[in-house]
């Protein structure tokens, strides 16, 4: 005969010996300090001046950065991150630009971040950066054909 | 310049319009004459009902009282403590003994993983590249980031070649004085992101 | 008074720095030094005295307990708002009570202004109070807010966000709206008198 009394006080134990593991977990623990991650690749061209209209409020801005160009925008994720944890832009042909959160707040109070550029999974090239939240860096790659490449990377 | 526009710089001023832009859209454009009569009235309401701060006798207690829960070693100074019902203390004692248990299971296997403990490793995992193959180079390690502080300019990493990078500061000018361009591009970046 | 060991006076970083270390004056200093700020945005966010000096109290003793967590990029006034901010909020959604309702020693006093059908008649400092708390209260706590912290700190568009934990956009976006909406629920031209 069945008992009238349900069993899950029973299972509630395992359950949070699970929880408990799970608690003690780097990347769980981080949670509270999860950060806002934006990465955005831009190419930036010479012989082409127009701005693409998706870049038209921020086009005197990167006038600045690069006079006498042209910018299309290309991608641009945002994700909230924990420790260990990346956003990734597809750039077409293979090309991906990753941003990886290293450290949400490190003892000087900065956001540690590392960007990388892969071709098919071939480095291209990776810099890790030691950031205040909420600004902005641009790592700018020149490329063989004169236009640049730009990743915008920051962290909220 | 457009009616929107001049409301909603009137609401939140950016700095970016010619203040004569602005005059000479107001002086022909009596609807926005009127928003911008009420608006400085709605200013001056504000002012006229700001808060009577209170006294140094009324902040001395308040003083008194923090004081006083900042030195109560028994409670938290930041946290309340929450009133248990009897039905809840059972569940609550066994959280605890299995919240225990948990914790010197994991620290067990913690200790037994190979190498040894390893507090950052979650952090300093190898990127993982978007097939899962490992990364063929790195050109420039973790634990050695380029420290950037912008103040009020943006930072490019002028990518010379693999694990050569030339850093250099673009000054942003801002009008305004109020907005940060650099975190006005950032957030505009993150919203163009979620659309 | 917080001067601080040397009799030199100290910035916010050093006090921040002696207060970690336990040193109850730096506390005191921090206090006496940004309470008022406190008390005005929790003021304008509650309606009420004593539930405003409640936000400023849980606020100070929670930014104490946890100096730690307190970076040092932004300044020790954003971070201090930030925390009276949220204990606001709390404070507003756990005691639902209204701001209009609760004003100095007019608690009890019916929503509508006193003086609104007779504005010749003038209006004191408690019905322009009133009658701008029925408006902001029609607002949602963080547009409030929002627009509190500009309106009554003069903070900006950065400051807000960082403290209110959202872009530079939203923040600009939620003082057009409060504006507007303020305009709308307000009969700013029957005001003659301020």
């Amino acid at each position: 005969m069945m008992s009238r009394f349900p069993h899950w006080p029973r299972l509630l134990v395992p359950l949070v010996v699970l929880w408990g593991t799970l608690w003690l977990l780097p990347s769980v623990r981080a949670g509270d300090k999860a950060r806002q991650v934006t990465i955005c690749a831009i190419i930036a061209d010479p012989s082409n001046q127009t701005i693409d209209p998706r870049l038209a409020a921020i086009g005197p801005q990167l006038r600045k950065l690069l006079p006498n160009h042209g910018f299309t925008l290309v991608d641009v994720k945002s994700k909230r991150l924990n420790s260990g944890q990346s956003v990734v832009c597809n750039l077409g042909g293979g090309l991906t630009a990753e941003a990886l959160l290293v450290e949400p707040l490190d003892d000087n109070g900065k956001v540690q971040i590392k960007c990388d550029l892969w071709l098919n999974s071939v480095s291209q090239f990776s810099t890790a950066v030691a950031t205040p939240p909420n600004q902005l860096f641009f790592c700018d790659q020149k490329r063989m054909n004169g236009t640049h490449l730009l990743i915008a990377v920051g962290a909220r | 310049m457009r009616c929107v526009d001049v409301t909603r710089e009137l609401s939140a001023p950016t700095g970016d319009r010619q203040s004569s832009a602005l005059a000479q859209h107001l002086a022909a454009c009596p609807q926005c004459a009127a928003w911008a009569a009420r608006d400085m009235k709605l200013n001056q309401l504000w002012d006229a009902t700001r808060p009577v701060e209170p006294s140094t006798e009324v902040w001395n207690e308040v003083w008194t009282e923090i004081s006083a829960r900042l030195d109560r070693p028994d409670v938290l100074p930041f946290r309340e403590a929450p009133t248990i019902r009897p039905g809840r203390r059972i569940l609550m004692i066994t959280l605890g003994v299995a919240q225990a248990a948990a914790i010197l299971l994991a620290v067990f296997f913690f200790t037994r993983a190979p190498g040894g403990p390893q507090p950052d490793a979650t952090v300093h995992q190898p990127v993982r590249p978007v097939d899962g193959a490992p990364p063929s180079s790195v050109a420039q390690s973790d634990s050695d980031p380029l420290d950037i502080d912008p103040d009020g300019s943006l930072v490019v990493l002028r990518i010379e070649a693999p694990g050569k990078v030339e850093k250099t500061e673009v000054a942003l000018n801002d009008n305004s004085g109020r907005v940060d361009s650099g975190f006005e591009m950032l957030n505009f970046l993150e919203s163009a992101a979620k659309q | 008074m917080p001067e601080a060991p040397t009799g030199v006076v100290c910035d916010d970083e050093t006090l921040v720095q002696l207060a970690r270390g336990g040193d109850r004056p730096a506390c005191e200093e921090l206090f006496r030094r940004h309470r008022d700020a406190a008390y005005r945005v929790a003021f304008r966010m509650l309606g009420h005295h004593d539930d405003a000096l409640d936000a400023v109290q849980e606020g100070f003793i929670k930014a104490i307990g946890h100096l730690e967590d307190f970076g040092g990029r932004s300044g020790f006034r954003t971070w201090l708002l930030r925390i009276v901010h949220n204990a606001a909020i709390d404070a507003g959604r756990k005691r639902k009570r209204m701001p209009s309702l609760g004003i100095g020693d007019e608690e009890h006093n019916p929503i509508e202004p006193a003086c609104e059908d007779d504005p010749a008649r003038g209006l004191n400092r408690a019905d322009l109070r009133r009658i701008l708390d029925g408006a902001l209260n029609r607002l949602s706590p963080k547009t409030r807010m929002t627009f509190i912290l500009f309106a009554e700190e003069n903070l900006s568009y950065k400051e807000i966000a960082e403290i209110q934990d959202v872009p530079i956009g939203t923040v600009m976006s939620r003082l057009s709206y409060a504006r507007h909406k303020l305009q709308s629920y307000l009969d700013l031209d029957a005001i003659d008198e301020l």
